[in-house]
């Protein structure tokens, strides 16, 4: 009985199997490989053996299997020689390292040669691995020239040394600068020796600021490459200049100097900066956000004063996601700033506790829209470039905020009249405010409206300053200066619309009117202003 | 597991996407906008610069500071190394920033001390 039953279980057990073991389904069209073979390294199978082995990126998504047939061949002044060295023959977990395809050959390779690669198989996508699509031939050609070269280093402006060579690095490496007379200290990137994104890559510890800061007379001590031999040093190339921010907010730093002029009004200057770099990530995922702001000017259009604000602050930042409902995430931004105006008569130290909310369904830009169409589009037909999608037409965003300003003005301060004629001691004052803060922002087409909205409510009255005309005995009229408070509900407000004349919105004529009061010195603005807008 | 491995890793956390679907040729902007919806990671609300970025680099200094042979000093990288201020861009370019990012000394993992 016993054995009847165990007989069954094997029997049922074979069946199983057999069933969720399904033989790979072959496509029957050969397809392109899914991604573009755009990097490489030569590296060895035997520490300590001459180097036989090519590994090669591919750069797109990661292929569930991989099967190929690979032929090497020499070249000679970019022909290929035939016949072919050698055809190898790699698969399953052999034949991949992530993203890397890795093909072992049993010759060695030669230095300072030039090789063509030519691969056919099959290949499996992540999303339908019991697929084996089969690929069209791809030929890859690489070198075994050196290749040690001075690289600036992504994202930042110093430099590393990359190669495409497996390299050994000695505790003493060192990289030899005979132009300035320093040495710089080199490790390898990476501790993991089968990870070819940092085979060959090099640090230099305390290395320089900038690729130009290295003469042209380079060499290396202590590192030798997969051939045993020890590699030139190619000096950096000059690197084109990073491209210029696209706006305001995305500036680091910003400075726009602006000129008024017209029939019956004195000239006037506005200058509009900032700088806001975030210098570094602190502990506990916060970034260190110093930031300057000025928009300040000189005269005045009739009676309507220009914008009178300087405001340095210091800050940290910080997101917070919530992973999902509608608040999608938070963003407390506390700072410490110092408020006043051109001419310091109002010097103002506060606490600025900042935070953002992100509400899921108020942001959806032509640029999310367009991105979301081209990534639709791709996924049918995976050659559609970015340009070949229209750009959508309608978007928006609104961003709220939820603010604070808690301090205090710093001394007793005496203001005068912009005519010097008058003048009244401002006593010091507490400073208590809530600031919610909504701004909207719709496009069409080339048409951007926004709306920005600050609804101030200060909780301690806050000493201003007001000027008005008194007439003189002698005729003509002086400006007197008094103090007034200020109170309660401090609405300001703006709206603007722009229409851009380039497809990118670099250029723009645009109306703005603004109305209310703003710190410190809360003076009522109600104006409209039209000028040319340039965002880079 | 190596740097490029990890790095994808991260992106998966930080957008939603499958790990092993994610194309390294792929900008992080685009990578971004297209998971906007996903139900594990919304975040249709929040732009890619600076706030996506800056989430990005808190979730690869956690990533990287981990116990193990390889751990990397990405306190470097700011808001600003990112398009359009800087020159990281794709997902490749984002592996090869961090793999030339300065070594930490190596800490053994946890059980294999």
């Amino acid at each position: 009985m016993m054995r009847t039953m165990l007989i069954a279980l094997v029997a049922f057990g074979a069946v199983s199997t057999g069933v969720l073991a399904q033989p790979k389904r072959e496509a029957r069209q050969a397809t392109e490989l899914p991604c573009k073979l755009v990097d490489y390294r030569i590296a060895r199978s035997d520490a300590k053996g001459p180097p036989d082995t090519v590994a090669v990126l591919c750069d797109g998504a990661r292929l569930a299997d991989f099967a190929s047939t690979a032929v090497l061949y020499k070249l000679q002044d970019e022909s290929v020689v035939y016949p072919a060295i050698e055809s190898v023959d790699v698969q399953g977990g052999a034949a991949r390292s992530g993203f890397w395809l890795v093909f072992r050959f049993t010759r060695s390779l030669q230095p300072g040669q030039d090789y063509e690669l030519r691969l056919s198989g099959t290949y499996a996508r992540p999303t339908d691995p019991t697929v084996a699509e089969r690929f069209s031939s791809t030929r890859f050609r690489f070198s075994t020239r050196p290749d040690l070269a001075v690289a600036k280093t992504p994202g930042r402006a110093d430099v590393y040394l990359t190669s495409h060579f497996e390299m050994q690095v000695s505790g003493a490496a060192q990289l030899i600068d005979a132009a300035n007379r320093k040495e710089y200290t080199l490790e390898p990137a990476s501790a993991e020796p089968d990870d070819y994104d940092g085979m060959g890559q090099i640090l230099i510890r305390g290395g320089p600021s900038s690729p130009g800061q290295l003469g042209g007379k380079l060499e290396v001590r202590g590192v030798t490459d997969a051939f045993g031999q020890v590699p030139p040093v190619k000096p950096p190339k000059p690197a084109p200049p990073p491209a210029a921010p696209k706006s305001k907010d995305a500036a680091a730093w910003y400075f726009n100097f602006l000129h008024q002029a017209g029939v019956g009004i004195s000239p006037s200057w506005i200058a509009n900066i900032k700088a806001a770099p975030i210098l570094s990530v602190l502990p506990g995922g916060f970034f260190v956000t110093p930031a300057l702001n000025v928009d300040a000017g000189h005269g005045q259009v009739g009676q309507t004063r220009t914008n009178d604000l300087i405001n340095p602050k210091l800050g940290v930042t910080r997101l917070v996601r919530t992973g999902s409902g509608i608040l999608e995430a938070l963003r407390f931004a506390p700072s410490f700033s110092y408020e006043t105006d051109r001419a310091g008569d109002k010097r103002n130290a506060l606490f600025d506790g900042d935070w953002r909310l992100y509400v899921r369904g108020l942001r959806n830009t032509q640029a999310s829209r367009t991105r979301e169409a081209f990534q639709r589009a791709r996924l049918l037909d995976p050659k559609v470039l970015p340009q070949d999608v229209p750009k959508k037409k309608f978007g928006y965003d609104t961003q709220v905020y939820l603010g604070t300003e808690i301090g205090g003005s710093l001394t007793d301060d005496t203001a005068k009249s912009s005519d010097k004629s008058s003048q009244v001691v401002v006593p010091a004052y507490a400073i208590r405010r809530l600031r919610p803060h909504v701004s909207s922002t719709w496009e069409w087409g080339s048409f951007t409206a926004s709306v920005s909205v600050y609804p101030r409510y200060l909780f301690s009255p806050e000493n201003v300053t007001r000027e008005m005309a008194t007439p003189q005995p002698g005729g003509g009229t002086k400006r007197t200066i008094f103090l007034k408070t200020a109170s309660g509900w401090r609405p300001y407000g703006e709206c603007s619309i722009s229409y851009a004349f380039d497809p990118a919105g670099h250029y723009a004529v645009n109306t703005v009117y603004k109305l209310g009061s703003q710190p410190p010195n809360f003076d009522r603005i109600n104006l409209a202003q039209s000028g040319i807008l340039i965002r880079f | 597991m190596s740097i490029r491995d990890r790095v994808n890793l991260v992106l998966a956390c930080w957008c939603g996407a499958d790990p092993d679907s994610i194309d390294q040729a792929m900008s992080l902007t685009d990578l971004w906008e297209s998971t906007a919806n996903n139900a594990s990671s919304p975040h249709s609300a929040i732009p890619f610069q600076p706030e996506g970025v800056e989430d990005l680099l808190v979730r690869l200094g956690k990533e990287f500071k981990k116990p193990g042979r390889v751990r990397k000093d990405t306190s470097g990288l700011t808001p600003a190394c990112f398009k359009p201020n800087g020159d990281i861009d794709s997902v490749n370019d984002l592996v090869r920033a961090i793999v030339v990012c300065p070594n930490l000394p190596p800490m053994p993992a946890k059980g294999t001390a």
